[in-house]
């Protein structure tokens, strides 16, 4: 099922009284999430992407705009007959139910025509369970299992009545690390299985980019970018997007542009071909880790970008440069360039050459902060 | 060998130390609690016990023969029965009620809160004087609650020296007031402390109100419950103050002596200076309380949720 926001707005009374103005949560959304596939709402935190979540399963009221469950206007029915599962953070497990009958509880809601026999509850309550590999689990309390494990019932307890529509808020949040990459596979593989719409919510853009069909990085409300997790990595269309996704994140130095070619300092990063008819202006240069290409001095071929090497970082797959410039956007900066393991570099010397792979250079305005280049 | 009875010298050097951090702690509670205790116990067996000379006649159960035959003492364990088996239910239900009422309103929630917990700061006996009052018919006026009747063509009733179901009444409805207050103010925080987002999932899956209450809030919820029945059936079986407090301190002439005032009088009153009855009616409240205070915990625990 597709969902489609046209022009969704949240706006909160602000929590200090004596400040009048409304805190904007969700800003004049409009765009259409497509059937069967799994969304990202990425964004750092307090950019409104929870109180999204919160209008898609009607917990919360907009203040203005209106969402679409493919033609249906769902933006004034009660949450609990919009057909959404969710699975919250906490993942909000009943504590004195066992796995079982909270998988069941939203079964045993259904009234009239929709009410279920015991037989038939047990029988849904196990299909679910079978879909996130817990049957054996199906007496134990939530206090007995591990986080990842109680995600898992929280995912089966929003599938259970079989969603139009399934929402999970940070469902990774709460898990370690290595459980954290195994559940986010599972989420796609589940996902996969039931092809429902799911919409999730995180801040963490790896966990965005891994699973993804669609990302939407949202900034203090507003909608920056949305598109395939490759494309906005690859296309950002501004300095907040490239900065919040990567990791390790995109460096960012001051430059400008002077009679069509790029300056970072008195470095010539490109030439026109790359600039092309850009007026001359201060800019913001971003450059992704993978962009940069090492260079040796005496190798004669010098790079185009001359640093400071602070440390190299040997990881085995790769290698981390760390250097300094004087040009950082954040005085200060440890950049951080990943080079093939293969490549030689001597920790001791004092600078530290690249060149650079124009793919992986971003250039964004001095003002609005959008791209340029 | 003469490495493991080093340490167990040790041990025992700590164990020493430990006794005599306690010893303060231990030499009050063995003087003030314990000696009391077991000094109960024995002249609740010792027969015609004089405080005053020391002296009793003699050993053995003569003074529970007595208790349990006196008629004040059956119809003191009758009225404590009656009381605990209506104040306590009832009480704990309509605190759960009122905080349910609390809990969800928004505006002025700490004012109600505050009016609702103010009987617990006030000084019971004086508002038992005004609980009299108010239902006291006199040979000058009948008194608030009969004015009151009289405009549902009802009464008049002497609430104060008449029937006995009318004392009862008035003695119940005192009794929950007093201990509605701090009931509700341990169901308010225990109803704010059920995290939101149960109630939001519920939500979600389209759980109706009273299903939201039974399922999820009142389970939440049921440690605070059993907490408050448990002690509210240990207060409600000690109750005397709130008797003396409407109906004077001649109570077994009215007719609402509790066991505890029972107790005192048989030390203190108008037929005192009996300890040993005293003690064999105190030991008699001790097991009738122990009794019920295990089953409560029987209850709580079998149907404890954590």
């Amino acid at each position: 099922m597709k969902i489609r926001f046209e022009g969704l707005t949240k706006r909160f009374p602000n929590r200090n009284k004596k400040i009048k103005s409304e805190v904007v949560a969700v800003d004049n959304f409009t765009f259409e999430i497509p059937d069967g596939k799994l969304v990202g709402l990425l964004g750092p935190s307090g950019c409104g992407k929870s109180t999204a979540l919160n209008l898609i399963c009607g917990l919360e009221v907009p203040t203005e705009g209106r969402i679409f469950f493919d033609d249906d206007d769902v933006t004034d029915i009660p949450a609990e007959n919009r057909g959404v599962g969710m699975v919250f953070q906490s993942y909000a497990l009943y504590p004195h139910l066992n796995v079982k009958k909270n998988i069941m509880f939203p079964l045993q809601n259904l009234k009239g025509e929709q009410k279920l026999t015991k037989e038939q509850m047990e029988q849904k309550a196990l299909e679910a369970a079978r879909i996130v590999q817990i049957e054996e689990l199906m007496d134990r309390k939530p206090r007995e299992m591990s986080g990842g494990q109680q995600q898992r019932v929280a995912i089966a307890r929003a599938l259970v009545k079989m969603p139009r529509v399934l929402l999970l808020d940070e469902p990774l949040s709460n898990l370690d690390a290595r459980l954290r990459i195994q559940t986010r596979e599972e989420i796609k593989r589940i996902q996969n299985e039931t092809k429902i719409t799911t919409v999730f919510v995180t801040h963490d853009q790896e966990e965005a980019m891994s699973i993804s069909d669609l990302i939407v990085v949202m900034k203090d409300g507003a909608i920056h970018q949305i598109g395939k997790p490759q494309d906005v990595y690859d296309q950002p269309c501004n300095l907040f997007v490239a900065k919040f996704l990567g990791t390790p994140p995109i460096n960012v130095f001051k430059g400008r542009i002077n009679g069509g070619e790029l300056y970072i300092g008195d470095d010539k990063i490109a030439g026109k071909e790359f600039v092309k008819d850009i007026s001359d202006q201060e800019v913001f240069i971003g450059i992704r880790p993978e962009g940069f290409i090492l260079r040796n001095e005496d190798g004669g071929k010098k790079g185009v970008f001359s640093s400071k090497l602070l440390a190299v970082e040997v990881m085995g797959r790769d290698t981390s440069v760390v250097f300094s410039s004087e040009h950082s956007e954040v005085e200060g900066t440890r950049h951080r360039a990943i080079i093939s393991s293969e490549e030689h570099i001597d920790p001791s010397s004092e600078k530290v050459f690249f060149d650079i792979n124009p793919k992986k250079l971003f250039v964004f305005s001095g003002e609005s902060q959008e791209r340029l280049i | 060998m003469s490495k493991n009875k080093g340490t167990s010298t040790v041990a025992k050097l700590r164990s020493l130390k430990a006794w005599l951090y306690l010893l303060p702690a231990l030499l009050f509670l063995g003087v003030f609690m314990v000696y009391p205790l077991i000094d109960v116990l024995i002249y609740s067996f010792e027969e015609g016990y004089n405080s005053a000379s020391q002296t009793s006649f003699g050993t053995g159960i003569y003074n529970y023969a007595y208790v349990l035959h006196d008629p004040y003492f059956l119809q003191a364990v009758k009225n404590t029965f009656i009381i605990v088996i209506i104040t306590v239910p009832l009480s704990t239900i309509l605190a759960l009620l009122i905080s349910l009422g609390l809990n969800s309103i928004k505006k002025l929630k700490e004012v109600f809160q505050t009016i609702f917990f103010l009987p617990y700061v006030t000084n019971t006996l004086a508002v038992g004087l005004v609980f009299m009052i108010m239902f006291k018919k006199t040979p000058y006026t009948d008194g608030l609650v009969n004015m009151i009747l009289a405009i549902f063509k009802a009464g008049p009733i002497d609430f104060i020296d008449g029937p006995y179901w009318a004392k009862m009444f008035v003695m119940c409805f005192y009794t929950i007031w007093v201990v509605l207050p701090f009931k509700i103010l341990i169901l308010t925080s225990a109803l704010a402390s059920v995290d939101d987002v149960y109630y939001k999932a519920a939500r979600i899956d389209g759980t109706s109100r009273f299903r939201m209450f039974t399922n999820i809030t009142l389970p939440m919820i049921s440690p605070m419950i059993f907490y408050l029945v448990i002690t509210g059936f240990i207060g409600a079986f000690k109750a005397y103050s709130d008797e003396v407090a409407i109906f004077g301190t001649d109570l077994n002439a009215a007719g609402m002596n509790t066991i505890v005032g029972y107790v005192y009088d048989m030390l203190y009153g108008d037929s005192g200076g009996y300890p040993s009855y005293a003690a064999a009616a105190a030991l008699i409240l001790f097991a009738i309380v122990f009794t019920i205070t295990v089953i409560n915990l029987l209850i709580s625990k079998k149907t404890s949720i954590r």
